[in-house]
């Protein structure tokens, strides 16, 4: 997966809540073990920028937004599930699959 | 929430959404939250698309759109039909949308705490940057398909209520049922986030849609109870007809105007009253459209505007059987004295065709009106909605103060009454009753005035004949009785002497 290139995540919040907080903490975790320290996080608190939301259609926060690579996904909550988001983020490695070969 | 000074009432908004403002004494509760259910089908978006477009139309109120269900392009287009440019809205300021709907091939999935702050923020974003004044959402039952946890969601639509008010602004809220009647909305929704609750119905009878409204609750502040019939048209959405909430407040007239009869005018003792309803019923063929034919004749002499609405007959009919009692309807046309509209009663529903009446009086602004037949509109609906129908068409006409004559067709060939005749006698001024005799093996007409308010009349029961100068009131059926029940006898004339004698003095 390396040579794709950087993951690129955004992640929704609304102002400082714990919720944000806690999703902040363990998208480092899946950053590092599921995603091979290879992603990047952008923060974006909807209340400073509601126009963002607007476009990425966010309703429920915290949201985790997958920029790169392909395809986009969300993730809506805390990030606490980590079982789920393990066999999660393991299909849409597979997704990526076929893009590499084009590449 | 908000705390409100217990003093001051609670203050409506005028949706400007027609017959609404009527029924609901005023609008919806001012700054409050409105939830508007409904089974699929029975137009809650137009409504709620409607509460902002009329806003923006008619007050330059600007209103935000938040959509769980349609995309905002779906949207757009749908009510541009209507003839409501919510794009150009947009760029004006008036009009926003706060996009929920959901992404196809945008998966998304749950792990862990969330709850729907991002959304509130999005609309407060959205009222603060156009100062919406209204607001609509879209529906709540769709936002329950989204998340899997139905008491957060619970909970936060309350959250979502309680901010609106905070904020000030005039929501509409939908949601659905799964019944015409049960469960208000499904979820309960009703339980939480509103203190008024509207109901749209679409309900399938005797194979008609018949489309109500019906205000179950306004929190501290009054309404008309009940259902009320509307009808969703394709350039003005929503009307609302408001039957009962009409007022019986016409004034009434002495004045008298010519029938077009002389004879007539005398049985009715001197014409009719000029802001009077005039029934007239009898079968097939006797002479119904000839007496509206002559209402319009008599109406034409005097410089008088007619509007006709043909229910039975085309224009070509109409012209030539008019021609044939000696009356020019194509010359009063052109002198704009007559206008005549010609409809099949199957082309619309009711409703519609209440309207389209309406807005023909409105427009023509005639001295009379004619509608021949009402009874062929029974056709057309549910006994209940017909019953509707008559009600409100004859308000239309009465407040106008002109004389409307309207034709029933009985169901039998020799009397006997119809239905118009029970929905619509006691709001009629006059009853006029043609009736086919069989004499001697020979068909004639008869005539009598059955009913007529406020004015002396005769009683007798008339023969009349048609020809091509149109109809001829003559003497009185002496030595016949039974001619109203459609069973005529004959008395020999020694018995009709005395009769006649035993109640003279």
């Amino acid at each position: 997966m390396n040579h794709m290139g950087v993951h690129q995540y955004r992640l929704y919040v609304v102002g400082d809540t714990p919720a944000g907080q806690r999703a902040r903490d363990n998208f480092k975790i899946i950053q590092e073990v599921i995603l091979s320290g290879n992603a990047e996080l952008e923060v974006v608190d909807v209340l400073k920028s509601p126009e963002r939301a607007e476009v990425d259609r966010i309703v429920a926060v915290p949201a985790l937004v997958r920029i790169e690579p392909p395809p986009s996904f969300k993730i809506i909550g805390d990030l606490s599930d980590s079982a789920h988001l393990r066999s999660f983020f393991a299909v849409a490695g597979r997704d990526d699959y076929p893009q590499e070969d084009e590449t | 929430m908000s705390i409100e000074n217990p003093k001051i009432p609670v203050e409506k908004l005028s949706t400007g959404i027609e017959g609404f403002d009527l029924i609901s004494q005023g609008g919806l509760p001012k700054g409050r939250t409105t939830l508007i259910t409904g089974t699929a089908g029975s137009a809650k978006t137009v409504f709620a698309a409607q509460f902002l477009a009329e806003g923006i139309r008619k007050t330059d109120e600007p209103g935000v759109f938040v959509t769980f269900e349609e995309h905002p392009a779906e949207i757009r287009k749908n009510l541009l039909s209507m003839n409501w440019n919510i794009a150009e809205w947009e760029e004006r300021g008036l009009w926003r949308f706060v996009d929920a709907s959901p992404q196809p091939g945008h998966e998304s999935i749950e792990s862990g705490e969330f709850d729907l702050g991002a959304l509130l923020a999005r609309i407060e974003h959205a009222v603060r940057t156009i100062n919406a004044r209204r607001i609509s959402i879209d529906s709540l039952g769709a936002v329950f398909t989204l998340f899997s946890n139905v008491l957060l969601v619970r909970s936060e639509l309350r959250r979502l209520s309680a901010a609106l008010k905070g904020i000030g602004v005039t929501a509409v809220m939908t949601a659905e049922r799964t019944q015409e009647f049960g469960e208000i909305a499904r979820f309960g929704v009703e339980e939480f986030v509103a203190d008024n609750v509207i109901i749209l119905r679409n309900v399938l009878e005797a194979e008609k849609r018949r489309r109500t409204i019906e205000i179950l609750k306004f929190r501290g502040t009054t309404h008309q109870k009940g259902e009320y019939p509307f009808t969703v048209l394709p350039d003005q959405g929503i009307i609302i007809i408001p039957i009962s909430a009409i007022e019986l407040k016409q004034r009434s007239s002495a004045m008298r105007v010519p029938s077009g009869s002389p004879e007539m005018d005398r049985m009715c003792g001197g014409g009719f009253f000029r802001d009077s309803l005039i029934l007239v019923s009898g079968a097939t063929g006797c002479g119904k459209t000839l007496m509206t034919a002559e209402f319009i004749g008599g109406g034409a002499k005097k410089g008088e505007r007619c509007l006709l609405f043909a229910y039975e007959e085309s224009r070509e009919q109409l012209l030539r059987n008019a021609h044939g009692w000696g009356i020019d309807f194509e010359a009063l046309e052109q002198n704009n004295l007559l206008r005549m509209v010609c409809a099949y009663p199957e082309s619309a529903g009711l409703e519609d065709h209440l309207i389209a009446i309406k807005r023909e009086i409105d427009s023509f602004k005639p001295d009379r009106v004619a509608v021949d037949s009402v009874s062929a509109m029974e056709r057309v609906g549910t006994n209940r909605g017909f019953r509707e129908f008559m009600i409100s068409l004859a308000s239309f006409v009465k407040h106008r103060e002109i004389p409307g004559m309207f034709t029933a067709t009985t169901a039998t060939l020799m009397g006997g009454p119809s239905v118009t005749e029970s929905h619509f006698s006691s709001i009629t001024d006059t009853i006029i009753l043609l009736r086919y005799v069989e004499m001697l093996g020979e068909m004639r007409r008869g005539v009598t005035v059955l009913k007529m308010r406020g004015s002396m009349h005769e009683k007798d029961i008339r023969e009349f004949t048609i020809d091509d100068k149109g109809m001829h009131i003559g003497k009185p059926f002496r030595n016949i009785i039974g001619i109203l029940t459609g069973k005529p006898e004959y008395l020999n004339v020694d018995n009709a002497d005395r009769l006649s004698g035993m109640f003279r003095d």
